[in-house]
């Protein structure tokens, strides 16, 4: 590879500047693989815990820069990578029967044995009475998407009414007016509907410490307030990036369920200027902050919720250099702990001043100086932590700015499209759905704006919803 | 089954008051059963269970009850609540099941079919009770606790309709031909109320079939 | 690949290794990853590791999942101030009359006497002493170095080795050995990373766990009529479910979608059901008492579990403590056979009630966070009394009547937990909070583990505990790296397990000879 390129891919990505450079090299020899269709490979795709290998990251490595001493500075690492990768692309790591290459190829794991790409099944021929086989039936559409959206099967009479519209044209424009009447439906957005379901893995609500309605034993916090946020980012012509960007709340109004924005509410204690959607809430910071000074969880949890990168498991490492600082003495600068942690610890920086309930007095609020105020005795670094941190190896100088930068990533709308995938299709995006996934979390982001009402219409239209 | 509100059933019956004519169900279009070996087959297996609320309210919606009475353990706890994870529900505020299950539980058939025999009782007894009201089952010929005909018009009038109810569609013949012998087996098997058995065994088939419960 | 399956390297794998070798290769390739303990093991220790898997008898693996963090240092390894030295007031270690010795064992019995818990108004007094005196003979204590802070991580790992044997879990494990024709060869009623599957998409669907969240209610749905109002009698059921199943297999549905694992799964699930409904489960897993008008059992033809009474009075409150409940349940499970592995263990929610008038602190471990020392004996208290009542149970109920064994002799109690909690401490705080941390230690307890063992120590300076040679046990102070295999495979090793092609570490320190 040309050093140029190597010195444009670390120096100047925006999104795969890793230490060491080797998801982006990835994606940069593989431009067109799904595994960096907006996003990268995870350091699991070589690494079983890094800097440990596994089988396929093994294979790599007897071929990199054979004889030269180690360790490979970054540049000697990403200018040998290439061949490496070329040089294993008829092999089988994994042992599954699948090359490499076409693994890389089709979204599979090579180190995975049990990640292999499907074989490509023709449909068979015949005819078929109830179903249109291998291609988008309406008819089938129409069920699932009255059972996806509204929560219960049409009617016989209703079907055959369908059925007996005169064009399939007008079936489908009758289709697009039935999905938006179902998305007003309490199914889809009312409490503990399917918009809930969604959120349910963000917020991660403990019942037992509920505040106001439906009260748990040891009244804490009230995280309806985050449901009425997220339901109401994801409805209407509202712009989903709000659930993180927000500085304002959301009230949620029943008889039938409605979402309305205010200013502010008795149980939230964060200033407007310093909110940041779901992940300032008085639950958020009371259940992921809680007593920590420097809250890696808050940052982890936000993460992995909103934008699908789940560090715990080696995704979305974006080293920073100079780091991990360790500023709160926690030992993470180890050698095991710092792959992880030079991407997790600035991540964390702009949540520094955010408290949890660990101050009476400073309650779920913005405290500035809050670690210099309340956590002196945490380590004598603690107060030289910065406000500004790092995610996707951008700088940001606090968690607002963190905020925007994340929504307005390719991660949040692929996880976002994710979300909806899971639910409607029942499994997150295989292989050989990628093409369409990959258009459909591209048009969201685009052309859509981020309004997922629009996600939605275009989701039942893929072969992978309505083919059976 | 509660022995008392059986008694109630053919008390009535047999009562010197002869019930009100309702007209049954319209007969069916039986399709024929397309050859197994030409069926188009789908490559991709796009299915998904219904889960606890759908089958709530598909069984509700199919057998006119209320959503809240369709099924419920003891005489007092929704059985969708009672096997919520069982049936591929989430429970986020307890025990943090904050995800479904991807795949059916091992109990899930069991705890499906608890749910549509509760249904399907509540709907054949309804019917029973008060028949010049009925919804499903009416329309049936009966001698006492029998049909007067297993495989008359008007049993196969009943599978039609319970087929449309549950599976949104006309009955093939196959279907037709097997719930008929149902009909006959059940009233050679001994049981006390053959009649009845066969009103809910049809709904219990129908609607607990893997073409009503995954979509 | 074959070697990790049969233990032998197929013919054109040894070309390939051979190949490797000649071309300068200082390593066999990486198909032999992981395999290369199974390849040096002595002949004889191979024989070893099959030996107890041939009895033929079931054995039986309970997991108690202590969510949130349970530290070793607060239990069983417990420091005294007096051993140290000058980091005595930093570091977590206790005042030396907390910290009871064991007549004739290495481990420590920790007392606490809080006026407290954290910022809630109850009292904490706990006194692990008496459940060491009684169990010691069966109780192992390893200690161990994780690979994650993060809880759901950290639960699963717990379980996994961290993908010690192709991530499969240790019930996975025990249910493949011992579970098979077993109704539900595992259950699972805990929470979190602790419910997760393993990754090892090669075995079988039945070795996975069932998930049960509420332990008195779930029996209930194990016949698919009995108790429900208005369904037939059997002999209908029966006649209903064969027309259906003839109806639905010849079905255009049925046909069109005949290769969908999802209908794959159902039909193999639905044919499995009348086995179980033939083990009356419904009753004799069934602990909640006839007690109208809440419970009307009797009215809707269900009766109460003949072994209701003695668990009931075992685990009073195991209606409205999901913990208790569990324990309940997972001893039935055991004695009627339904079951070779079964995960229990306290969740997150606060639960009210006892003699303290709390059952569970929010977070359980995990309240270590505001207030550790509290917490900790909290906890460690509650998993020990349901430990002690679920042992006494199983102590109770015969196996074997020609050997002469109880289910206790065949079963192990590993209580897994996320990771340890953090060792320093304001000077002299009684009262303070902890962080996770990796280095912390595991108990077992069974017959078949080498009882009245610690495998490892503690460096009383730091509190830190320290690692050991799994086949030996010997102490290696100054080992502070990861050990996640040898956690997993010491457990497999003291039940008895196959563990040849597994590539799993020699743990036979785990093992009672």
């Amino acid at each position: 590879m040309d050093r140029r390129v190597v010195a444009l891919v670390i120096g100047l990505s925006t999104v795969a500047t890793a230490k060491p450079p080797a998801a982006g090299v990835f994606c940069t020899t593989y431009p067109t693989s799904p595994e960096c269709a907006g996003r990268q490979p995870a350091c699991t795709f070589c690494h079983v815990a890094a800097p440990q290998r596994n089988v396929f990251g093994a294979s790599l490595e007897q071929r990199l820069a054979p004889g030269a001493a180690r360790p490979l500075s970054d540049g000697d690492f990403a200018m040998a990578l290439p061949a490496a990768l070329t040089a294993v692309e008829s092999l089988d790591a994994d042992g599954d029967g699948a090359t490499n290459l076409s693994e890389i190829q089709k979204g599979t794991l090579p180190a995975d044995g049990n990640s292999v790409p499907a074989a490509s099944t023709p449909c068979g021929s015949g005819t078929n009475p109830q179903y249109e086989v291998c291609k988008y039936d309406l008819r089938f559409v129409y069920r699932r998407l009255l059972l996806d959206f509204c929560g219960a099967s049409p009617t016989f009479a209703q079907l055959k009414t369908f059925k007996e519209r005169p064009s399939d044209d007008e079936r489908r424009a009758f289709l697009e007016v039935e999905l938006d009447r179902c998305l007003s439906s309490e199914f889809w957005r009312g409490k503990n509907g399917q918009l809930w379901k969604v959120a349910h893995p963000k917020i991660r609500p403990v019942g037992s410490l509920k505040q106001g309605e439906d009260p748990g034993a040891i009244p804490l916090s009230d995280y309806y307030d985050d449901y009425a946020l997220f339901a109401w980012s994801q409805t209407d012509d509202h712009d989903a990036r709000e659930v993180l960007t927000a500085d304002f709340f959301v009230r949620r109004l029943t008889g039938p369920t409605r979402y309305e924005k205010v200013q502010a509410l008795a149980s939230q204690k964060c200033d407007q200027a310093h909110r940041a959607g779901n992940m300032t809430t008085d639950w958020a910071l009371t259940y992921f902050v809680m007593f920590t000074a420097l809250p890696r969880n808050a940052a982890s949890q936000m993460y992995r919720a909103y934008l699908g990168l789940d560090i715990a498991k080696q995704e979305g490492l974006f080293a920073v250099p100079n780091e991990p600082q360790d500023y709160d003495g926690k030992g993470v600068q180890q050698a095991a702990c710092a792959a992880c942690h030079a991407t997790l610890d600035p991540l964390t920086y702009p949540f520094r001043n955010y408290n949890g309930i660990s101050s009476a007095m400073y309650e779920t609020q913005y405290v500035p100086n809050r670690l210099e105020l309340g956590f002196r005795d945490v380590s004598p670094r603690i107060g030289q932590t910065p406000e500004a941190g790092f995610i996707f190896n951008q700088r940001v100088a606090n968690l607002r700015e963190w905020a925007q930068v994340a929504a307005d990533s390719d991660a949040f709308a692929i996880a976002t499209t994710t979300d909806y995938w899971k639910l409607l299709i029942g499994h997150p995006p295989r292989p050989e759905e990628n093409a369409e996934f990959v258009a459909t979390w591209k048009r969201f982001k685009n052309e859509h704006q981020h309004r997922v009402q629009k996600l939605l219409h275009d989701l039942v239209k893929t072969e992978a919803y309505g083919a059976p | 089954m509660r022995p008392e509100l059986s008694t109630v059933v053919v008390a009535l019956l047999l009562s010197a008051c002869p019930p009100a004519k309702v007209d049954p169900p319209p007969p069916p279009v039986v399709m024929e059963q397309p050859d197994a070996g030409g069926l188009a087959r789908s490559v991709t297996g796009n299915l998904r269970f219904k889960g606890p609320e759908r089958l709530n309210a598909d069984f509700a919606a199919a057998l006119e009850l209320q959503p809240a009475d369709v099924c419920k353990e003891l005489g007092q706890y929704a059985c969708v609540g009672v096997h919520n994870l069982a049936m591929g529900g989430v429970d986020p505020y307890g025990p943090g099941v904050y995800e479904p299950s991807p795949v059916t539980a091992v109990t899930t058939p069991l705890v499906v079919e608890r749910l549509a025999w509760g249904a399907c009782a509540q709907r054949v007894d309804k019917d029973l009770v008060a028949p010049s009201s009925a919804v499903v089952f009416r329309g049936l010929p009966m001698t006492g606790p029998r049909l007067t005909k297993p495989d008359g018009a008007e049993v196969v009038a009943i599978i039609g309709e319970m087929t449309r109810r549950g599976l949104l569609r006309e009955p093939y013949e196959n279907e037709v031909t097997r719930y008929v012998q149902l009909a006959k087996d059940l009233d050679g098997s001994g049981t006390a109320e053959p009649a009845r058995a066969w009103m809910v065994s049809l709904c219990f088939a129908v609607l607990s079939s893997s073409e009503s419960v995954f979509y | 690949m074959a070697l990790r399956t049969n233990g032998k390297l197929s013919r054109r794998e040894l070309i390939k290794a051979l190949s490797m070798a000649t071309a300068g290769s200082t390593a066999l390739s990486p198909l032999l990853a992981g395999c290369r303990q199974s390849l040096q093991t002595p002949e004889e220790l191979e024989r070893g590791l099959r030996r107890d898997a041939l009895d033929g008898k079931p054995k039986f693996l309970i997991v108690i999942a202590a969510a949130g963090g349970a530290s070793i240092v607060d239990s069983f390894l417990a420091v005294r101030a007096s051993e140290s030295g000058p980091n005595a007031a930093r570091i977590n270690c206790f005042p030396d009359a907390q910290v009871q010795a064991v007549s004739g064992s290495p481990f420590r019995a920790v007392r606490v006497d809080a006026p407290k818990l954290g910022s809630i108004p109850i009292a904490v007094r706990a006194d692990q002493l008496a459940f060491v005196n009684k169990y010691k003979d069966d109780l192992l204590v390893a200690t161990s170095v994780g690979t994650s802070v993060n809880h759901v991580i950290a639960q699963k790992r717990s379980l996994t080795g961290n993908g010690a044997w192709k991530g499969r879990t240790l019930q996975e494990c025990v249910a493949l050995q011992w579970g098979q024709g077993l109704p539900l060869p595992s259950v699972n009623m805990a929470v979190g990373g602790y419910t997760e599957r393993g990754t090892d998409g090669s075995l079988p669907a039945s070795v996975y766990a069932e998930a049960v969240a509420k332990p008195s209610l779930w029996p209930l749905g194990l016949d698919g009529a009995r108790g429900v109002p208005g369904a037939p009698a059997k002999d209908v059921v029966t006649l209903a479910r064969k027309a259906r199943d003839d109806v639905d297999a010849a079905s255009v549905f049925r046909t069109t979608f005949s290769e969908s694992s999802v209908i794959k799964r159902w039909v193999a699930q639905r044919e499995e059901t009348s086995r179980l409904e033939q083990q009356d489960l419904i009753t004799r897993l069934n602990v909640i008492p006839n007690m109208p008008p809440q419970i009307p059992l009797t009215q809707y033809g269900l009766e109460t579990s003949p072994d209701g009474a003695a668990l009931r009075a075992a685990f009073p409150r195991f209606f409205d403590d999901p913990f208790q409940g569990q324990a309940a349940l997972a001893f039935l499970l055991l004695k009627y056979r339904v079951s070779a592995a079964v995960t229990i263990g306290p969740d997150f929610n606060v639960v009210l009630g006892g003699a303290a008038g709390l059952a569970n602190p929010p977070l359980a471990f995990d309240f270590s966070h505001n207030d550790h020392r509290a917490g900790q004996a909290f906890m460690w208290q509650r998993i020990l009394d349901t430990a002690d009542k679920l042992i006494t149970l199983l102590k109770a109920e015969p196996f074997d009547a020609a050997t002469g064994e109880s289910l206790w002799d065949r079963t192990l109690i590993y209580v897994a937990t996320d990771f340890g909690r953090t060792r320093s401490r304001p000077d002299n705080a009684t009262e303070f909070g902890s962080g996770h941390d990796l280095n912390n230690g595991f108990v077992m307890l069974s017959p078949m583990v080498k009882g009245n063992t610690v495998l490892g120590g503690v460096d009383a300076s730091t509190g830190l505990t320290y690692g050991f040679d799994a086949r030996t046990g010997a102490p290696q102070p100054g080992k502070l790296t990861s050990n996640e295999p040898d956690i997993f495979s010491g457990v497999l090793h003291a039940m008895g397990a196959d563990l040849s092609g597994s590539g799993l570490p020699d743990a036979s320190a785990f093992k009672n000879a």
